[in-house]
């Protein structure tokens, strides 16, 4: 793990990547103590000042402080999307080996099946569900869990039919292994650092993913501090008041930008070839 | 080879049918109706029932369902009773502008992001390579909605070169439509460019690492030549299936950008109809974007064909 | 006659000498395409329809009934048969002349079964309507109602030529023909439509040649396309867009007062609130001033006792309703809700502002140990799922004179009234006060049903709302009104 880190940071991209990425859940976790502000009181005689010593980053429409908002404004997304990336990256992954291994007429169908999911336009089928269900993370966790994942299953098969077909897998086939062995013992640890490193970029794409849909108005409600919703909301001001959208986009790309770079570090310093193995 | 790029149309065909089921179901469960949404306050007592009589929504599902489908397969969408017009009319002008806007981003966007992806994997960790790296990293991460704001604020509103948002008029010329499209199509293909760009970068890299590049060096064939036989070849394989891949992102990211925009095209229209409920239109424009996905990654999958000969044997 | 030639021959020089002479409004796109050019259809398309149609009546700066089509109007003792003259020479873009013929279309088709326009309710108090000979028509009601062109006023009341709709009561007529400033050109509901000056409008030759109407669903879009411009107008800004707007020269930003309100509603059926005191405690809980601040901003609000008649509005009471937290605990405390009550309070995106009201109430009644629970629900299917269903709702309503809204959401008869309240005292009231002929008596019967509502009804409508509107500073004559009564031929622009 150490020397995982030590790698990592060898180069700076991947020191870069795992700063920012640190310094989000950092930040995220630790919002309320360090806040000034609370990010939800309102104050009438304090709309869209410009940062100033007592506002770092100055105060949006209804005289909240940007900078307390912009700290408690990951909380959500992060949240949402990591539970989202997980159980994406879980069921994605376990399908995803069992296919590779087994091989044949059922991977084949199923993978069909797979491909024609993914061919449903992902957005639209997203605000559907949404619409269904409402607009809580009770909706859009699973909602963006499963759809994700059936992009990881179709890459981390990709990876366990090449794994698959080496010869300490085919030997075990051979001796007469059961399917559940062969997966836990030969296929997964083989697999684990492409599932890693798949599951942290499914992670930062999701993030992005929630903004969008906090823009349309089906992600994140009003007054929940959210970056994707505070930038939303105030983009019209972008010549009156530009840092009510500064901030808070600067926040957001870091961050995905800091798991992109930590994704890639991680996947050089194992010796991934994310080459063949990325998707959108 | 015939008999696969038969089974590969066939794949296409029900991957089509399975999407519209799909649709059909999750607009099913949604709350309310087209007779709920259309008459708002007034959905109440025999109105609504006259609506839902009129509508035919008291018959079964799987006979609506059926009725679209077949007149579908016949090129008959159906009526939208929210647009109180035939659903092909509706669309037909929708689609040409959607078409306009995707297609400029990706025929700006696929050769000019290929060519940087070459660029950038050539002269890998050199100040270019960072700094195009870099540049698509920011492009990939800002979202579609702020690029937009600040296109328009500095191209329509400062400079007032072109229009902020979209102006439809009747007899709109193609080249009427152009001045409208340049901010939408630079925030999609700016996108575009960054997720091709990088892809393209990485199968370069790993292809100039292979064996066969390393022992043409050794042979002394000059690097351009190289790159222009071995690399560029090699790398458009992996490459291609991200570029259809990205094509579903568009269709995605198209929303957003018409939203902004103002732009008349077939992703707000899904967005109004999803809200109206109107069930035929909702699938109609569904069935659309899900033909266009299928086209592209049947174009892409015949392509690698072309391009990689060992495929052609078994499947895959 | 032969100098209103010679100045309208003027004005429409000095017209053609200002060539940019067409005005782009923004069209909102409410019906997402389906927009209907009749006037009286539920999917109206207003932009369109305000300037191709004129009414009978329209509102007065002073918010009373001045002459549009109707020159003058006169009414027997009882208020019940109202003769109206009518102004002589008005044509219809087609050619038509308007005569008392295409009145009595015109209103009795407001009532077809077909049709079912919203303004059936209202105008089904007309019992027929007899033509007196070609300039004078009379309409005999079914009940007295002493300011019945009060009624003719609303906006979606305009005068069809009844030869061109075919004479056919219950049918839609998108025509587009009428008698208003400017006629229909193209219709492109989800483009741009356009319009034409009419030259015979009957007052005067409108300000601009063209008339756009563009659609454009979204605000933001909106506000870019104004600063673009590409548009020359935009309706309802949001406090935070209004600085976009104010310090720059290139635009004009006005704020008119309006009759427009969104509420809470409690029904009186349903316990807790069948209990008329624990309504008025939620009421007395309330500090309207800070409530009209937080949600809609500064200026932008006319706080309320919570009653629907706007300041505006000529029969308006003076009702104070200072916020008294010891009063609400005690009528609470004989309630038998003496350690605090809790209730439902069910919102919706509905409107701008509505769930922000809806947060600050929650935030004002706890202090009179009222805990309010919100219960957010999507937007759509709000008006059939949840308004008048649950016991405890948002609401949202357009500017309507005392009368009609009165009668509209408090009458216990009526298919909106909200609150489902049952007073006899109130229902008589609305009656006398309709055949009341002394505009100071009715005026004074008029007050006490808003004195009712605020004792006894079941609304918390604790503001009216202003209207913030922007527009580019080459145009002028835009008069401060509300957004129903601005008069485009009125509007003209100077060219860049």
């Amino acid at each position: 793990m150490l020397q995982l880190i030590n790698t990592i940071i060898s180069r700076p991209s991947g020191a870069i990547g795992l700063t920012l990425t640190a310094l989000h859940l950092a930040i995220a976790l630790l919002a309320p103590l360090i806040a000034p502000y609370d990010p939800t009181v309102q104050n009438a005689d304090a709309v869209l000042l410009p940062p100033s010593l007592e506002h770092w980053m100055g105060t949006d429409t209804l005289g909240r402080d940007i900078f307390s908002r912009v700290l408690h404004g990951g909380r959500l997304a992060i949240s949402v999307t990591f539970a989202g990336a997980v159980i994406a990256t879980v069921w994605g992954s376990f399908a995803g080996i069992i296919f590779g291994t087994v091989g044949g007429r059922i991977d084949e169908y199923f993978m069909r099946l797979v491909d024609a999911f993914l061919s449903v336009p992902w957005l639209l089928f997203l605000l559907l569900i949404i619409s269904i269900g409402g607009a809580g993370p009770s909706t859009i966790i699973p909602t963006l869990g499963f759809f994700y994942g059936a992009a990881v299953l179709r890459v981390i098969r990709g990876a366990a039919m090449q794994v698959a077909a080496r010869d300490f897998v085919t030997a075990a086939k051979a001796r007469g292994e059961k399917l559940w062995p062969i997966l836990t013992r030969e296929m997964f640890p083989n697999l684990s650092d492409v599932i890693l490193v798949e599951g942290a970029m499914r992670w930062s794409w999701m993030l992005l993913a929630f903004s969008s849909l906090s823009f349309l108005g089906f992600g994140a409600t009003p007054p929940t501090p959210d970056w994707g919703l505070m930038v939303a909301q105030e983009r019209g001001l972008l010549s009156t008041a530009p840092w009510a959208v500064f901030w808070p986009c600067l926040a957001l790309s870091s961050l995905i930008i800091g798991i992109n770079l930590l994704a890639d570090a991680i996947g050089k310093a194992l010796g991934i070839d994310r080459a063949t193995a990325m998707a959108m | 080879m015939p008999t696969l790029i038969l089974r590969r149309f066939g794949f296409a065909a029900f991957t089509i049918a399975f999407v519209s089921m799909i649709m059909f179901a999750a607009v099913e469960a949604l709350p309310g109706n087209v007779c709920t949404s259309f008459l708002q306050r007034l959905a109440q007592g025999p109105r609504l029932e006259r609506c839902i009589e009129q509508q035919g929504l008291d018959r079964p599902a799987i006979e609506r369902y059926a009725d679209w489908a077949s007149g579908a397969l016949k090129g008959d969408f159906g009526y939208s009773l929210k647009k109180r017009k035939p659903i092909n009319e509706v669309i037909g002008e929708r689609l040409a502008n959607t078409a306009l806007l995707g297609g400029l981003a990706t025929f700006l966007a696929i050769p000019l992001a290929v060519f940087l992806g070459i660029v950038a994997g050539v002269r890998r960790d050199r100040p270019l390579d960072l700094s195009l790296s870099g540049i698509a990293m920011l492009a990939m991460t800002i979202p579609e909605f702020v690029t937009a704001t600040a296109l328009i604020y500095v191209f329509a509103i400062v400079l007032q070169w072109f229009p902020a948002v979209t102006v439809m008029r009747s007899g709109m010329g193609f080249f009427d439509m152009l001045p409208n499209v340049v901010l939408p199509v630079l925030v999609l293909s700016a996108v575009l460019i960054a997720h091709i760009m990088r892809m393209m970068r990485a199968s370069v890299i790993d292809v100039m690492a292979s064996d066969y590049v390393q022992m043409a060096r050794l042979k002394g064939v000059p690097e351009r030549q190289i790159i222009r036989r071995h690399v560029v070849p090699n790398a458009m394989i992996p490459a291609l299936n991200v570029i259809a891949l990205t094509v579903a992102w568009l269709l995605a990211g198209v929303v957003v950008v018409e939203k902004v925009f103002n732009y008349p095209g077939l992703g707000t229209l899904m967005i109004q109809a999803i809200y109206d409920r109107d069930l035929p239109l909702v699938l109609s424009v569904a069935l659309i974007f899900s033909a266009i996905y299928v086209a592209v990654n049947l174009l892409a999958d015949l392509a690698a064909l072309m391009i990689d000969p060992r495929l052609r044997r078994g499947g895959h | 006659m032969k100098n209103s030639l010679f100045l309208s021959a003027a004005i429409a020089l000095a017209s053609t000498a200002a060539s940019a002479q067409t005005l782009r409004i923004p069209h909102e796109l409410g019906y997402g395409g389906s927009e209907s050019l009749d006037p009286i259809s539920p999917q109206r398309f207003y932009e369109a329809i305000q300037n191709m149609y004129s009414r009978l009546v329209r509102q007065g700066d002073d918010g009373r009934p001045s002459p549009d089509l109707a020159l003058n109007w006169e009414t027997t003792p009882d208020a019940k048969e109202w003769t109206f003259a009518l102004r002589p020479g008005v044509t219809f873009h087609n050619g038509n002349t308007f005569t008392a013929e295409d009145v009595a279309f015109s209103l009795m088709r407001t009532q077809s079964e077909t049709i079912q326009s919203p303004t059936k309710g209202v105008m089904e108090i007309i019992d027929r309507v007899e033509v007196v000979d070609d300039m004078t028509v009379k309409v005999v009601l079914k009940q007295t109602h002493a300011d019945f062109p009060l009624l003719v006023m609303d906006y979606r009341i305009k005068m069809l030529d009844a030869e061109t709709c075919g004479h056919n009561l219950d049918a839609l007529c998108e025509s587009g023909n009428g008698t208003g400033p400017y006629k229909m050109v193209e219709l492109d509901a989800l483009g741009t439509t356009t319009l034409a000056r009419f030259d015979d409008y009957y007052g005067g030759l409108p300000g601009a040649e063209n008339l756009e109407l563009i659609a454009i669903a979204d605000q933001d879009a909106r506000v870019a396309a104004l600063q673009a411009g590409q548009i020359d107008f935009i309706y309802a800004l949001s406090a935070e867009q209004v600085p976009l707007f104010a310090n720059n020269p290139n635009f004009t930003v006005q704020t008119v007062p309006t009759g427009r309100w969104i509420g809470m509603i409690m029904n009186t059926t349903v316990a807790p609130f069948d209990d008329a005191r624990v309504r008025k405690a939620i009421r007395m809980s309330a500090d309207r001033d800070v409530l009209g601040k937080l949600v809609f901003g500064e200026d932008n609000y006319i706080t309320n006792c919570d009653h629907p008649v706007w300041p505006g509005d000529q029969y308006r009471a003076d009702i104070a309703c200072e916020r008294d937290i010891e009063g609400a605990k005690a009528l609470l405390a004989e309630a038998g809700f003496a350690d605090g009550l809790t209730v439902e309070l069910f919102v919706s995106d509905i409107t701008e502002g509505a769930v922000r009201m809806a947060e600050v109430l929650q935030n004002q009644a706890k202090d009179a140990g009222i805990t309010i629970e919100m219960v957010r629900v999507p937007a759509d299917g709000f008006w059939s799922d949840v308004w008048m269903k649950e016991p405890f709702f948002a609401t949202g309503w357009s500017q309507r004179p005392a009368d009609q809204v009165l009668n509209e959401a408090y009458s216990s008869t009526s298919a909106w009234n909200e609150s489902a309240w049952q007073s006899e005292e109130f229902d008589a009231g609305l009656e006398a006060a309709r055949a009341e002929l002394d505009f100071d008596k009715r005026k004074e019967l008029y007050g006490d049903l808003q004195r009712q509502i605020w004792e006894d009804g079941g609304s918390f409508i604790p503001v009216h709302l202003k209207t913030v509107r922007a527009f580019s500073s080459n145009l002028s004559g835009i008069d401060p009104v509300e957004d129903f009564s601005i008069r485009y031929e009125n509007l003209t622009k100077e060219a860049d």
